[in-house]
């Protein structure tokens, strides 16, 4: 349920009821409804935020900068967008934002779907080259969500017909796995045991995983862990008493 | 200039859809599309338009309806009109227009603001419970309730042609068979009280009621018996409960389906009159449902509702100028005022007593407010030692408690102590857990005629009459004497739809009869040289919203509710999303006639949703 901005119910005694047109007026209607599903589950209960929907707006206008040139005099595909195939960081991401925005719509966690959107589109507008394929992708992914910047995009990228009929983009499940890399864990000095974390964990959460390992825990009970010597990617090592 | 501008963008791809009929969904699938049919909560179009908590629902069923049509399935996402209602007839009433002009713009705003949304209905659909078209398939439903009665060995509803006759009744000759099937049939009237407030001269349900004042306008409501129509929901009480339970429902919904039938399982206790306390020749016996038959030794006095039949009787000299106040008090008081709001207990000594049937006590019988007439046989058994609201109402009035019941552990107790245990202080049932010792009673009780095993539910008939003007008129005519009375026949309106009369003005009457009452053209009817009178009490707003989702399925079908193939392609709803307010009595109404529309055949699955 979605409060007034006063975090009260909305009623026309209270003087806190949004109406839409004004929304829609001043950022469109994809903004607003990108906007009510970003705010948090269905079945919270959350005040409405007239800078939440300034937010999503900017996240539409960025991707629509992913593939129009905003400085060009008339409508001009981005030439940042080139026709290489996706690789890499980009290939891997692309894939992973399918999966989560497919499991995420069907079990009805539109925030997290909307989130992992976001990412993939601060990712293409860092990257220098922005594969065609990639950013056709985010705006098939897209659709259900902002139709209308959805079907414009689609149709400015080259399609004839119209977007609502299309057929969803499948993901490579094994380009969605993480990165994993194994490192070892010692205490003083010894080998005592290897933990599977994410290549690039911080120092701060690989000393937390090799904490929380249940063999090294059980290890370090009760005993006063005097120095922790923490390499990424590299090594654990607990100095004990 | 190529920044981002969904004020342009947006309306020319609403347009796109609209000129292509994009959203239009085929009847047909094609091969290998399984069907997904996504619903919305329709709403009712208010004067105030939209606000931007209606389309959290909408933006949700939308992202899925057009994810299912990616994905390649058969999509049934439509929109629609909860149009019937008070605030557009209060409108008319104030601006002497008819409510039909108020809801037409209503509509048009809502849906230009739905619209201008872009979600993606399928608009060829979209169907208006006031529409006549449409509202001809409410009031036919309602005559199959009409025709229907509810055989409790086969567990189903049945045509009423088919109810048996018994002989006696037979004999008696056609009208006699007439009453005998109208006080079987899942609709019937009866006299009911209802909160009648004589200002807006109309019923209002509880919710509508606050401090014996109406919600909207702050009139005096008074409780009232009036002549009422009713839905036997209650017959359906058990398929509602069982059937329930394979859905793939959250708990906390199914939980509030089962609270609101709230079945109990228990004992009818009856307890004579003490002839000594009544009137020369006059013998009363108050029958009341108890789920603890066990603690009936700890029965130590017993309260009805004010409404009682038996309260004027019971009455002592000395008491009824109290009693009487009492009662007047109380009608102007709502069921919930009564029960959940009450912070006291109030209420008034009869001056008459009861024997408590298990040992012969004389115990007072008082009235009270908490105890609703509507509610199990309207009268009680107060066990003050082991139930919270009679252990309040004693401390009040200095009546005896008496512990009955100890904690199994045989700790100390501490009263009123509502758990089970082990009974105490109660002769034949001492040293029994609860359950044995209900069991041990209600067999006692049975074998002395004393009482019998009873299952209570909480839920009620469903009120189904409103004195107003904007709903759907009931399809029914009575015949009338050469007097212009009633005769109690019935006749069912040869055609439908029946459309309301234009008024002159819109104001209620006053009177139970409400403002159709006055159109005296459209009541008065003569079929075949007899008088008939119409029905001139209008369906609740409910009526319309029961079923609109098996409209959708065949909108514009005339010749039948829904073809049956149709039905049978997209049923059940597959994802409904509708808010909390709308998981009790909008569920449980939907379901209870999709139940009826089952055993009638025409849908063949047993729930709306999966």
């Amino acid at each position: 349920m979605i409060l007034g901005e006063d975090n009260q119910k909305m009623s026309k005694s209270r003087g806190n009821v949004i109406n839409p047109d004004e929304v829609i007026r001043e950022y469109g209607a994809d903004a607003l409804r990108l906007y009510e599903m970003f705010m948090g589950p269905l079945e919270a209960v959350k005040p409405w935020q007239m800078n939440g929907v300034e937010g999503v707006y900017r996240f539409l206008a960025r991707v629509w900068r992913l593939a129009i040139d905003h400085e060009a005099e008339t409508v001009t595909l981005n030439a940042k967008m080139v026709d290489a195939a996706p690789s890499g960081e980009v290939l891997r991401e692309m894939h992973r934002t399918i999966r989560k925005v497919t499991e995420d719509t069907e079990s009805l966690r539109f925030n997290t779907a909307i989130s992992a959107m976001m990412e993939f589109t601060n990712l293409l507008t860092k990257s220098e080259e922005r594969p065609r394929e990639a950013v056709t992708m985010l705006v098939r992914l897209l659709s259900p969500y902002a139709p209308h910047l959805a079907e414009e995009l689609w149709s400015l990228l080259g399609n004839a017909k119209t977007l609502a009929y299309e057929p969803w983009p499948a993901y490579d499940p094994e380009l969605t796995k993480s990165d994993t890399i194994e490192v070892p864990v010692q205490i003083n000095g010894k080998l005592k045991g290897v933990i599977a974390v994410e290549a690039n964990i911080e120092k701060d959460a690989l000393e937390a995983a090799a904490k929380a390992d249940a063999k090294i825990a059980e290890m370090l009970k009760g005993k006063v862990v005097k120095k922790a010597i923490v390499v990424p990617k590299k090594l654990v090592n607990f100095v004990i008493g | 200039m190529p920044s981002y501008h969904p004020a342009e963008i947006e309306p020319r791809w609403q347009r796109y859809w609209a000129e292509h009929k994009t959203f239009t969904t085929p009847d047909e699938p094609q091969p290998g599309q399984t069907k997904y049919y996504i619903l919305d909560m329709f709403p009712y179009p208010s004067g105030d338009g939209l606000h931007v908590g209606h389309p959290e629902g909408y933006t949700a069923t939308d992202i899925l309806a057009r994810l299912k049509r990616h994905l390649g399935c058969h999509v049934l996402h439509p929109m629609g009109w909860d149009a019937f209602g008070l605030p557009a007839e209060q409108y008319a009433i104030k601006t002497n227009q008819h409510p039909r002009k108020t809801t037409e713009k209503n509509i048009a705003t809502f849906k230009r603001q739905i619209q201008a949304l872009g979600f993606s209905y399928d608009w060829d659909r979209e169907v208006d419970t006031t529409d006549p078209a449409y509202f001809k398939w409410t009031q036919w439903i309602f005559l199959k309730l009409y025709d229907t009665w509810y055989d409790p060995e086969l567990k189903k509803g049945r045509p009423i042609s088919e109810l048996p006759i018994p002989e006696n009744v037979a004999a008696k000759g056609p009208e006699f068979v007439a009453v005998w099937r109208n006080v079987k049939r899942l609709a019937y009237q009866a006299e009911v009280p209802v909160n009648w407030c004589p200002a807006m001269g109309t019923v209002l349900s509880n919710e509508e009621v606050i401090d014996g004042k109406s919600e909207v306008g702050g009139h005096p409501v008074e409780r009232r018996p009036l002549k009422q129509w009713l839905m036997r929901i209650t017959a359906y009480a058990d398929r509602l409960l069982d059937e329930l339970e394979p859905l793939d429902w959250s708990e906390s919904i199914k939980q509030m389906q089962r609270n609101w039938i709230g079945k109990r399982e228990g004992a009818e206790v009856r307890f004579d009159v003490d002839p000594s306390t009544l009137r020369e020749g006059l013998e009363l016996e108050i029958n009341v449902f108890t789920t603890r038959p066990d603690t009936l030794f700890g029965a130590t006095y017993m309260v009805l509702s004010p409404e009682h039949p038996f309260v004027a009787d019971l009455a002592t000299e000395p008491q009824s100028a109290a009693v009487k106040a009492y009662q007047e008090a109380s009608s102007r008081k709502s069921d919930f005022e009564r029960t959940e709001m009450a912070k006291t207990k109030t209420g008034v000594f009869t001056g008459a007593y009861a024997i408590n049937p298990v040992n012969g006590v004389k115990i007072p019988i008082w009235i009270a407010d908490y105890v609703l007439a509507t509610y199990g046989t309207g009268a009680i058994m107060a066990v003050p030692g082991h139930d919270e609201r009679d252990y309040e109402f004693a401390k009040q009035f200095n009546l005896p408690i008496i512990c009955v019941v100890i904690p199994a552990d045989r700790s100390t107790v501490d009263l009123p102590h509502t758990d089970t245990g082990i009974a105490i202080h109660s002769d034949f049932l001492d040293g029994l857990d609860t359950s044995a010792a209900k069991a041990k009673i209600t067999a006692w009780l049975a074998e002395k005629k004393l009482g019998t095993p009873r299952v209570n539910y909480k839920l009620r008939d469903w009120l189904f009459s409103r004195q107003r003007y904007w709903g759907e008129p009931f399809p029914l005519l009575h015949e009338l004497d050469a007097n212009g009375n009633r005769t109690g026949v019935i006749r069912v309106e040869d055609k439908l739809p029946l459309t309301l009369p234009v008024l002159e003005d819109y104001k209620p009457t006053g009177t139970p009869e409400g403002p159709l009452s006055k159109a005296a053209d459209w009541v008065n009817v003569t079929i075949d040289g007899k008088q008939y009178q119409r029905e001139t009490n209008t369906m609740p707003q409910w009526a319309g919203s029961c079923w609109y989702y098996l409209r959708y399925i065949d909108a514009r079908n005339d010749a039948a509710l829904a073809d049956p193939k149709k039905l049978k392609h997209w049923l059940p709803v597959d994802l409904y999303i509708g808010g909390a307010e709308h998981a009790v009595l909008h569920l449980l109404y939907s379901r209870f006639w999709h139940k009826v529309l089952y055993d009638c055949g025409i849908v063949d699955c047993k729930e709306p949703l999966p």
